[in-house]
């Protein structure tokens, strides 16, 4: 009997969804003794080699990049670290290592048992604030961006890893689901960590400096974002918006690639912050999702 | 610079950090208003829309505008149509300060009732200017009988903001809800949205007895213009699947933007702000299906039961 199609979330006919079984090259590289970072060119994950076994952070983004690193891993995974609750950094883990132990934040854990995608597969060990795995030490540093999302930090290699961050270019896109409030401390709280290399969560590995700079361009855009609208640039306006942070950011920062396409509508997100409020109790002082 | 750090200025704030004056704060929207149906009254500056309802012997407001200023004008605007009667309750639809945010210019002595999932949000934020609930309410319903105004309270389920509830008066079959229906697309990237429970939830306010419906923006509609706004919801989540199915560069607002305005264009091009805010609502839609939806209220089964609806006695 043919098993049914993996779907997430998409309520397209089955036809429609052959993209999702799409299975790419993917390059793979060497970060420090056993550790590697793998990517589809867009979204990256990274995997280690302890004990004769994998530990694999995260899924990459659909059922068939999910087939492609479990090949490109090409051992046992005996456990899978999810570090957000977004399908496509976590969703497919019943591709990826059905049978392996599933770590993630308690946060993470609620949204991902809540929502019940069928590939996204519950987590079988969750922590609060910090949980050493094999040679890696997860951290919680506050809500950044999605629910529970964590930093890994490989003391040895002088690595950390942390998705849906900090990227080595300007494509934030609106900031989906960013927490507005509080990203830019939690972000600040991991240069207290000692670490060279910086994997994101897509595009190219970075150096710390990068990644402090990757900080600075956001911190950069919040505090324009909100001068805007202070200043009575009409926050409905999407030129009038993306017109004045141009004007104020691109002589530092129009050298980013996909400032141009993305600045404007970063910027048009984070004053809807102001307006709003921010949104729920994750963007609020107490930094926490609703009821918890 | 921290809030804390944020010096005093002589209007509230909200959540701004940045120091001085906040000139946006502080400038004047000029009300219009006029008579809905029996008592009610529905007041805008031009964007945002709230309604206020005269009692006997004062005015149950809802909502405060969003800003010291517009909450002044607002206050200023009950006064000219009932000068004598003081507004003494105000309910919050949802906790956004662009709508709820200013209460202490509005009426700060005021009665003020809040959803509980509403005022659990004010309380966490603290935002200047924003007071908290005096009295809360939970679950799906609410009946109110306050100085002769018979209203039911209707949290729907999740569907923007946290607690975002309507108000139905069935003796004079009128709903208002904020930031859910409105005619066109004029909800730019759809802030706050809870995709998942949307549409479902916002259909079960059909099964209620109306048929004059207040959004909380621009102008008011009937149940044929709700349900062609629920239309545009269905249509924009199957067209952002297709985009990522077919490879366009989905994170870029300017890519999205021409996929919606080809995709879209043809059936829904006529729709108020259409060619503004097609692309943003695609955006948002096409991050529902990447991401699988953001945080608890995003991922919370929409109820599909008939909505309990009290009979006033």
């Amino acid at each position: 009997m043919a098993a049914e199609r993996l779907r997430g979330r998409y309520t397209l006919p089955a036809e429609r969804l052959g993209f999702l079984d799409e299975s790419p090259a993917l390059e793979v590289e060497e970060l420090g003794e056993s550790l590697w970072t793998v990517s589809d060119g867009r979204d990256r994950a990274v995997f280690v080699v302890w004990e004769d076994r994998a530990i694999a952070w995260d899924t990459l983004s659909t059922p068939g990049r999910a087939r492609a690193y479990r090949d490109a891993v090409g051992r046992e995974i005996a456990t899978v670290v999810y570090s957000n609750d977004h399908l496509e950094r976590s969703g497919w883990a019943s591709e990826l290592a059905p049978d392996a132990e599933r770590v993630a934040h308690e946060w993470c854990a609620r949204v991902v048992e809540l929502r019940g995608a069928d590939g996204q597969l519950p987590a079988t060990r969750t922590f609060s604030d910090t949980l050493e795995v094999g040679p890696a030490r997860l951290i919680f540093p506050g809500l950044v961006s999605a629910t529970g999302n964590v930093a890994t930090h490989f003391p040895s290699q002088g690595v950390l890893y942390a998705p849906e961050t900090v990227l080595p270019n300007a494509r934030y896109s609106m900031l989906p689901d960013w927490h507005i409030r509080n990203f830019s401390p939690s972000l600040r709280s991991l240069l207290a960590l000692d670490f060279d290399v910086f994997v994101p969560g897509r595009y190219g590995v970075m150096s710390r400096a990068e990644f402090e700079r990757g900080i600075d361009f956001l911190d950069a855009v919040h505090d324009t974002a909100q001068r805007a609208f202070a200043e009575s640039v009409a926050v409905w306006l999407f030129d009038a918006m993306d017109a004045y942070v141009k004007e104020h950011l691109t002589a530092e920062w129009g050298g980013l690639e996909g400032f141009d396409d993305h600045v404007g509508i970063m910027a048009f997100r984070i004053a809807h912050h102001y307006l709003t409020g921010g949104w729920s109790t994750e963007d609020s002082p107490a930094g926490r999702p609703q009821g918890a | 610079m921290s809030p804390d750090d944020a010096p005093v200025s002589e209007c509230h704030r909200g959540i701004f950090t940045i120091a001085g004056q906040i000139p946006s704060q502080l400038q004047w929207r000029d009300m219009t208003y006029e008579p809905l149906r029996g008592k009610v009254w529905t007041v805008s500056e031009g964007i945002n829309r709230s309604i206020f309802v005269e009692g006997d012997t004062g005015v149950v407001a809802f909502d405060t505008f969003g800003s010291p200023m517009a909450a002044t004008a607002y206050q200023l605007a009950i006064q000219r149509v009932l000068p004598d009667k003081p507004v003494h309750t105000v309910v919050y639809t949802h906790d956004h300060l662009d709508h709820t945010g200013y209460a202490a210019d509005f009426a700060p002595n005021a009665r003020i009732i809040a959803h509980e999932l509403t005022d659990a949000v004010v309380g966490a934020r603290g935002a200047d200017g924003q007071l908290a609930a005096t009295e809360t309410w939970s679950g799906e319903t609410a009946w109110y009988e306050i100085d002769g105004v018979r209203f039911q309270l209707v949290y729907p389920g999740p569907t923007h903001g946290d607690g975002n509830s309507a108000a139905w008066f069935p003796d004079l079959k009128l709903l208002f809800m904020v930031d859910s229906i409105i005619p066109g697309v004029g909800y730019t990237f759809l802030p706050d949205w809870h995709l998942a429970p949307y549409i479902p939830t916002v259909q079960r306010l059909l099964e209620l007895d109306w048929d004059l419906f207040v959004p909380g923006h621009f102008w008011l509609t009937d149940r044929g213009g709700f349900a062609e706004n629920i239309r545009w919801y269905e249509a924009v989540a199957q067209i952002a699947q297709e985009a990522i199915a077919e490879g366009v560069d989905v994170e870029s607002l300017p890519e999205v933007t021409r996929y919606a305005q080809e995709r879209l264009g043809a059936e829904y091009g006529h729709l108020f702000r259409f060619n503004e805010y097609a692309g943003m609502n695609l955006l948002r839609y096409v991050f529902e299906y990447l991401h699988g939806g953001w945080g608890l209220e995003g991922n919370t089964a929409p109820r599909h039961e008939p909505i309990a609806v009290h009979d006033g006695s």
